[in-house]
């Protein structure tokens, strides 16, 4: 039966048990693995550790948010265990959370913390990123690897590129050796290619998805569904073949709800976007706007590049944005091979907040118009403080091209100290009720 | 037909009564955020009283204000910022802007000629309260708020307090305190510093309008923080009388319409 206010058909979506069922597989490997320490199983902040099949991997961001979800006092507690060992709050809240865990020695559940026995953080300007090494590193000495962040913002140079792939290059091919040297363990460049390939496709996937997305009307996703499946393959660590599988599944669901006008929200009435990852512990708040008809759908950090994966281009068509990755028809036949792939996309395409002026202040405009956006919610958290760099000026910028902003402020995605609920939502409904829209139901 | 509206404030609950759209009576209650509904009735008796009405005559009523989910006899739910919006386009029908200075928060909105809102812009949480922290340093200070509000200006270039953050202004103030700064001086340091945060509000406006700007809410009634705000901002604000009641008077006529 139709509710309420129900423009469009709906329908609950059936990728979601496959998805359940890989994020718990994924919670398992990391568990098995730490059960087996000494055995020859390393837990590791790197995501290339995946082609080391005996290797775990713990990233500090879902560790963190998860916490921060599943208890507040215990989340509490990490980020005092933090700050008195003097990472302060303009740590992002992801990093000072794992690490309170980390130095507590158990989780939330009460399970002992899976520690890692090296790192490689991955080489991030953002603000503090590049401590996730140093402080497991400070914590207790494991082996550190850190590979230099080339950069270059001046006009495309090939010459420069080349240069920049190769430093990088040898710098993560010796990772690999000291790895396999120090630790015993195998890199299965078999299983590196498999997983290459495998992310390449599920990057078409997930660009098929986003296009579905921005430009279908009711949209067959919203973000907060995306989300849900969104670290499936990228943060965490399952089969490749599974992933792919996967990530078709998925699109092949959300295309032919595009086909068939089946909406992600029955009575959407007003689009809108963000700029940032949301707050994990308070997804509450997408499903609050949708009350009023407002679907979110998500931000340019959530449609895999900073850019967003669309753009529009001189002649007013949109299509996906051009990434300069690897040659297409190089062979992919040696781990040197692999590793350049690895790395083209970031030396080519330097995809972090602070490196490109365009991408910063004007891309955030782009986005909304491709996306069909009425409006956006913009974030001006008061720790990790990186990521809310230019928040005001991307507003003013959105304004000036006819989008509507509200700010809110107070939690960050893996933090949720300074989150004031009922102010929160009040914003929202003020947010609402100037654009004309009211609750349905009320 | 009487229509209600009520402004469930932080500190202050106003309550409107419009009979055939004329405002026929006003009252307040002070609820000190935590007596909202006890206040809401008494802010009613006071509107009833003087329009010379009973509760029974009142044909609806709409609720605006942080409680306004508190009221229990609401007919209805508005926030802020249209109750806002409906309140400066009747009292000022050429308004461009209204902003909305309370005792928690600072609200700004663009209108169109037709009243629709453009843009609404919050406050952050910092900025937050600009209305109770006067009223919390008028008491360190000795002094009512109304004292306060009537001092005369003191000549630039005296104390200043920090206006980026009112803990630290608050301890600023304590310092000033401690080296025998005159009250007078340090009460203008006080507003000023109120001034400047919600002039961040004002500023946050894509388009800010400088003309017909329309001032409601209790900063209205506080004349040196009109001052301070006025020389802060470069606006020349329209200051409707009772414009305290702003709040109440926008959910009083969105009854009448709705």
């Amino acid at each position: 039966m139709a509710e309420k206010g129900q423009i469009y058909e709906t329908r609950p979506l059936e990728f979601w048990a496959k998805a359940k069922e890989l994020r718990a597989g994924w919670q398992q490997s990391i568990e098995s693995t730490e059960t087996v320490v000494g055995q020859g199983n390393i837990l590791a902040i790197a995501d290339w550790s995946r082609a080391f099949p005996a290797i775990g991997l713990v990233e500090d961001n879902p560790a963190g948010s998860m916490i921060a979800s599943q208890s507040s006092p215990f989340a509490r507690k990490c980020r005092l265990a933090s700050e008195i060992r003097g990472w302060g709050r303009e740590i992002c809240g992801y990093q000072n959370t794992c690490w309170g865990s980390q130095f507590l020695g158990y989780q939330a559940d009460g399970s002992p913390f899976p520690y890692r026995k090296f790192v490689v953080p991955i080489p991030c300007l953002c603000d503090q990123h590049n401590k996730r090494g140093q402080q497991v590193r400070d914590f207790e000495p494991v082996p550190q690897w850190m590979m230099d962040q080339c950069v270059y913002l001046g006009p495309r140079d090939a010459g420069r590129e080349e240069a920049m792939i190769e430093h990088r290059a040898y710098s993560m091919l010796r990772q690999i050796n000291d790895i396999e040297r120090l630790f015993g363990q195998k890199f299965d460049d078999e299983k590196f290619q498999e997983l290459l390939t495998a992310y390449s496709l599920v990057d078409l996937y997930s660009r098929d998805i986003s296009t579905l997305m921005a430009q279908t009307k009711p949209t067959p996703l919203s973000i907060k569904d995306y989300y849900s499946v969104y670290t499936l393959g990228s943060l965490t660590k399952i089969d490749p073949q599974e992933t792919v599988d996967f990530w078709k599944l998925v699109r092949d669901e959300v295309e032919w709800r595009a086909q068939n006008q089946i909406a992600a929200v029955g009575n959407e009435r007003f689009r809108w976007i963000e700029a940032h990852p949301p707050s994990w512990h308070f997804l509450k708040y997408y499903r609050y706007m949708e009350s009023y008809g407002a679907v979110c759908l998500g931000s340019q950090y959530a449609h895999r590049v900073t850019a967003g994966c669309l753009e529009r281009r001189p002649d007013g068509s949109i299509d996906r944005r051009e990434m300069l990755y690897y040659p297409k028809d190089t062979p992919l036949e040696t781990r040197e091979d692999g590793v350049r792939v690895c790395l083209t996309p970031d030396v080519r395409y330097p995809h972090h907040h602070k490196m490109d002026e365009y991408i910063r202040h004007n891309a955030i405009v782009e986005f909304a118009d491709i996306f069909q956006a009425d409006g956006a919610l913009l974030a001006g958290w008061r720790c990790g403080v990186g990521c809310t760099l230019t928040r005001k000026e991307q507003a003013m910028r959105l304004r000036r091209a006819g989008y509507n902003v509200m700010f809110y402020e107070g939690s960050q995605p893996g933090d949720r100290t300074d989150l004031d609920e009922k102010r929160f939502l009040e914003q929202l409904d003020t947010w609402m009720e100037t654009q004309g829209l009211e609750k349905q139901g009320d | 037909m009487i229509t209600a509206g009520i402004d469930m404030g932080m500190e202050y609950v106003k309550a409107v009564l419009l009979r055939d759209g004329e405002a026929a009576g006003r009252g307040i209650g002070l609820s000190g955020g935590a007596r909202r509904e006890s206040a809401a009735r008494a802010a009613l008796e006071g509107a009833l009283k003087e329009a010379g009405l009973s509760a029974g005559d009142i044909g609806k009523t709409v609720a605006t204000g942080k409680g306004k989910f508190d009221l229990s006899f609401a007919d209805k739910q508005v926030t802020e910022a249209v109750a806002a919006a409906k309140a400066a386009k009747r009292l000022c029908p050429a308004a461009t802007c209204v902003m909305d200075a309370g005792c928690d928060e600072t609200l700004v909105l663009t209108l169109d000629g037709g009243g629709k809102i453009n843009e609404a812009v919050l406050n952050e949480k910092c900025a937050a309260g600009v209305g109770g922290f006067l009223q919390n340093m008028a008491r360190r200070l000795e002094l009512s708020l109304e004292e306060m509000s009537a001092l005369p200006p003191v000549a630039a270039g005296g104390a200043t307090v920090n206006d980026g953050c009112i803990v630290f202004a608050e301890l600023d103030m304590l310092s000033l305190l401690n080296r025998n700064v005159p009250v007078r001086e340090i009460a203008a340091a006080l507003t000023d510093a109120a001034a400047v945060r919600v002039c961040t509000v004002l500023n946050d406006v894509t388009v800010p309008a400088t003309d017909k700007v329309v001032l409601l809410g209790g900063l209205a009634k506080n004349k040196a923080f009109v001052r301070a705000l006025e020389a802060r901002s470069g606006i020349s604000f329209v200051i409707p009388d009772h414009g305290e009641y702003g709040g109440a008077l926008g959910a009083a006529q969105i009854a009448l319409d709705t």
